[in-house]
């Protein structure tokens, strides 16, 4: 396994590196440059400008050596710095991935935990009438758009009830409160958990259906065994791959998968982050939130194939 | 033309302004009796005008005027007339006056200003504020004060210094110009003067990047920088020694919305005290008392300019007017903007500016006459693509109302939206938009034609045309140049007015109206003077004089 693992960091370099070289020229293919958005259409325009910023950013320089500046940079850990507000990259991209993570990481755990025990009693009750209201549950979490539920649980929740504060991460003006960051937190969370548990309540039910008739379950009825045991041991473990598959999958969204979500409740996280820099042209910032989405994808795909490792005892890797 | 008998009118001699109380309310706003009770004004600078909380360079923001106004001071600001732009006054500028032959302006500063820190403000301050925003490595000025004598060779890169800028003492600056411009001060207005001691201290190509920003930034203004959560928010205190006296308010937050929506529903909860708002919402909103709307023209002149290099069917006058003609303007401002906007004969929305320019009416046979006219057959023309950057539902319904109206004149387009900077590449540096449906920004005076319209400010220097392409007409040319150099007020506006009336006629941009935007803001607030403007604004808002009862 140890090798495995390593031969999988090493084959993730190159990997790592066609990536960058991919969304860095497409990014640069892109119409508009730094300098046009900064240029706000209902003003004037200032030629001196325009080319004081192509060259203190250098974008007059052939791509490739943009390129080989920008990974020069990042080797010696300098991502640069945002064209529009001079802030580093590196930190906003570590502020930025923080509040993402918190979000999201509530949001999946919230949703691992309410659809997949879920998943398994809709299985387990296949065509009841609690099947059914699940089913129908979970139609609606994938079905409904995220700005929606944003702005419907803002309405309800937020104003009407006066249950949450409308957006933000903390209580402005007041000093750093967990408590409060919670509460700030709670509304969001639950709103993208309800997508996830949506989505892992229906994979969940799916696999479990797969394996529940299964001849090795009939026999492990048969011999007696409780359904506690049938189900969580024969049947569930049995049911996790495509289980494992969807989760790990769903690890790198939490980086930056909640753009709408965090324009809705003004949660500054890597989502936000990325749209304002395509937005802004900022091809470091790109570049910077690029090279951490697909070292996270890259991790998490490996994450996910040593956990077949662990719930399937035929998995071996060498 | 004589300059010497203006000068009586030119000179202008201005009392402090804690003399001084607004002119005028918001249009639909109401002053209650002032309550000192401090508070925080909490609120949500969003909307057209606005960037966000994570751009704070004042002098490459090309928006949240009204932002940066409560943290620094300008020369010149103006007063507020009703709902919209009132006449100049002096803001660090107490007194100014040109001499005889109109070149060299002596600004008279005010004493008694500090920066935040303590330090004294001067003339230096301000030259220094000009000197950098003119020069090419300090990371971008959205302003030009290319009329003032040095500042385009700094813009050039062959000076540092500007010879047409001299500190004759602390209080006092003399600045020449290159030809008479009566409009100086009104150019003047729209800078945010910085500190020399304090941002002077950072080398000039680091300044655009610099976290001075964010974590040094001092001002003039009622207001100073005190904390900044980066993504999230801007907390400003009362700055006790402003020079027109200690706020009433403790401070002032901004918080970061992206969601005009969102920003609404936070207004409504309570917990902001102003956001911008939509015209479908203020009905709604109007009814429910939860707070004053403020309204007012948006001083953006929404507009449809066309590509004369790749249509040069449609670069004749007469087809442009026909094509304007064939618009039903008014049944668009009724129907889909709610009665919110007003028609426009040119770039001007000010009705002192326009004179009796015809407003060329919705009359489709005379569109249709017009183009038999001048021999064109715009339904031989094919398909043309309509770009814009106007990315909202009503930009959408509008396009859409006026390709219908097209189509009974001939002509089909397709409707592009785009996003704003591939948009600016489009048109501006490819050339490559056959017909665009954009906005072009109004100031308190006409002096914007200039930038939009002259033939020396063809792009990329101005704003006029684009790459390869610039309109040009000499008479206009002269009238723009007369208009600068008049100091007479109303001999000016008649100038502008007779640029009104080619802008009409050749119809460099097919000029259709321009909208009403609203903000509304919370009854828990006293004494706020607020109008639309573009980017913000360079209007007195009297925010010192805010107060804040507790609901």
């Amino acid at each position: 396994m140890g090798a495995y693992i390593a031969r999988r960091l090493l084959i993730s370099i190159p990997v790592l590196l066609g990536i960058t070289i991919i969304v860095f020229t497409f990014t640069a293919l892109a119409p508009g440059d730094p300098v046009d958005a900064l240029i706000r259409p209902e003003f004037g325009n200032n030629e001196a400008m325009r080319n004081a910023i192509i060259a203190h950013y250098g974008l007059d320089q052939p791509l490739p050596v943009r390129y080989l500046r920008w990974l020069g940079g990042v080797l010696q850990g300098d991502f640069g710095f945002r064209i529009l507000s001079g802030q580093a990259i590196l930190g906003e991209i570590g502020r930025a991935f923080t509040a993402s993570f918190a979000l999201m990481g509530t949001a999946l755990i919230l949703g691992m935990a309410t659809g997949i025990p879920l998943g398994v009693l809709s299985a387990v009750r296949q065509y009841s009438k609690l099947d059914f209201m699940l089913t129908g549950v979970t139609f609606l979490g994938i079905s409904v758009p995220s700005f929606l539920l944003g702005l419907g649980g803002l309405y309800l929740v937020g104003l009407q009830w006066d249950l949450v504060p409308i957006g933000g991460m903390t209580t402005i003006g007041q000093p750093f409160d967990f408590i409060d960051f919670l509460h700030h937190l709670a509304l969001p969370a639950v709103i993208l958990a309800f997508g996830y548990a949506a989505i892992f309540l229906r994979y969940t039910r799916a696999s479990m259906l797969e394996v529940i008739n299964a001849e090795y379950v009939t026999t492990a009825r048969s011999k007696g065994l409780p359904r506690r045991t049938v189900i969580g041991r024969h049947t569930f473990r049995n049911a996790l791959i495509p289980i494992i598959t969807i989760v790990g999958l769903s690890l790198p969204a939490m980086i930056g998968g909640a753009v709408v979500t965090e324009q809705v409740f003004s949660w500054p996280g890597l989502g936000q982050l990325l749209v304002d820099g395509v937005n802004e042209r900022d091809y470091y910032l790109i570049m910077g939130i690029t090279l951490l989405l697909a070292v996270v994808v890259l991790i998490a795909n490996l994450l996910t194939d040593i956990a077949y490792g662990y719930a399937d005892p035929r998995i071996r890797y060498s | 033309m004589r300059i010497g008998s203006r000068i009586r009118r030119a000179t202008a001699v201005t009392l402090s302004a804690a003399l001084m109380l607004p002119v005028a309310l918001a249009s639909t706003g109401a002053v209650s009796a002032q309550d000192d009770s401090g508070g925080t004004f909490v609120a949500a600078w969003i909307g057209p005008c606005c960037l966000d909380v994570d751009t704070n360079n004042a002098l490459a923001a090309g928006g949240d005027y009204h932002w940066w106004n409560k943290i620094y001071g300008r020369l010149f600001t103006y007063a507020v007339d009703v709902d919209r732009y009132g006449a100049l006054t002096g803001d660090l500028a107490t007194e100014w006056n040109v001499s005889e032959d109109g070149l060299t302006w002596t600004i008279k500063l005010r004493e008694g200003v500090t920066w935040h820190d303590g330090t004294p403000f001067t003339a230096n301050d301000v030259k220094f504020t000009l000197e950098l925003c003119s020069n090419p490595t300090a990371g971008g000025c959205v302003w030009s004060f290319t009329p003032i004598v040095g500042i385009p060779e700094i813009q050039a890169g062959t000076a540092t210094e500007a010879s047409g800028v001299v500190v004759v003492d602390d209080l006092t600056l003399e600045i020449t110009t290159a030809a008479p411009n009566s409009l100086l001060p009104d150019l003047l207005s729209e800078i945010f003067i910085l500190p020399k001691h304090s941002l002077g201290e950072i080398p000039v190509d680091q300044i655009g990047a610099s976290d001075w920003w964010t974590t040094q930034a001092i001002g003039t203004g009622p207001f100073k920088w005190s904390v900044y959560t980066p993504g999230q928010s801007i907390e400003l205190v009362r700055f006790d020694d402003y020079w027109r006296g200690a706020p009433k308010l403790d401070g002032i937050i901004r918080r970061q919305f992206q969601d005009i929506s969102a920003a609404i529903i936070a207004f409504e909860a309570g917990e902001i005290d102003m956001t911008y708002v939509t015209a479908d919402e203020v009905g709604r909103l109007t009814d429910s008392g939860a707070g004053t709307i403020f309204a007012g023209p948006s001083g953006v002149n929404n507009f449809i300019s066309v590509n004369p290099i790749l249509n040069p069917e449609l670069a004749d006058p007469i087809v442009k007017q026909a094509l304007l003609q064939a618009i039903d303007r008014q049944a668009i401002v009724d129907n889909i903007y709610g009665g919110a906007a007003e028609l426009v004969p040119c770039l001007y929305g000010r009705k002192n500016l326009q004179g009796d320019t015809p407003m060329w009416d919705y009359d489709p046979d005379a569109a249709k006459a017009k183009l038999a006219e001048a021999g064109v057959d715009l339904s031989a023309m094919g398909e043309i693509t309509w770009d814009t950057y106007y990315n909202d539902a009503l930009s959408a319904n509008v396009m859409t109302a006026i390709q219908a109206n097209w189509a009974e004149i001939g002509l089909t387009v397709k409707l592009n939206p785009m996003e704003p900077s591939a948009w600016t590449q489009k048109w501006y540096d490819d050339g490559g938009s056959s017909m665009s449906l954009a906005g072009g920004a109004n100031g308190p005076t006409g002096n914007r034609a200039y930038q939009y319209f002259h033939s020396s400010a063809a792009w990329p220097t101005g704003n006029n045309g684009f790459n390869g392409y610039a309109y040009s007409n000499p008479e206009l040319d002269a009238l723009l140049d007369a208009a600068t150099a008049e100091f007479d007020p109303a001999a000016q506006d008649l100038v502008y007015q007779q640029a009104c009336a080619i802008l009409a006629n050749d119809l460099p941009w097919i000029n259709l109206w321009q909208s009403v935007r609203y903000h509304i803001v919370s009854n828990d607030m006293q004494n706020v003077i607020l109008i639309p403007a573009a980017g913000g604004g360079t209007y007195y808002d009297a925010v010192e004089t805010w107060t804040k009862t507790s609901s």
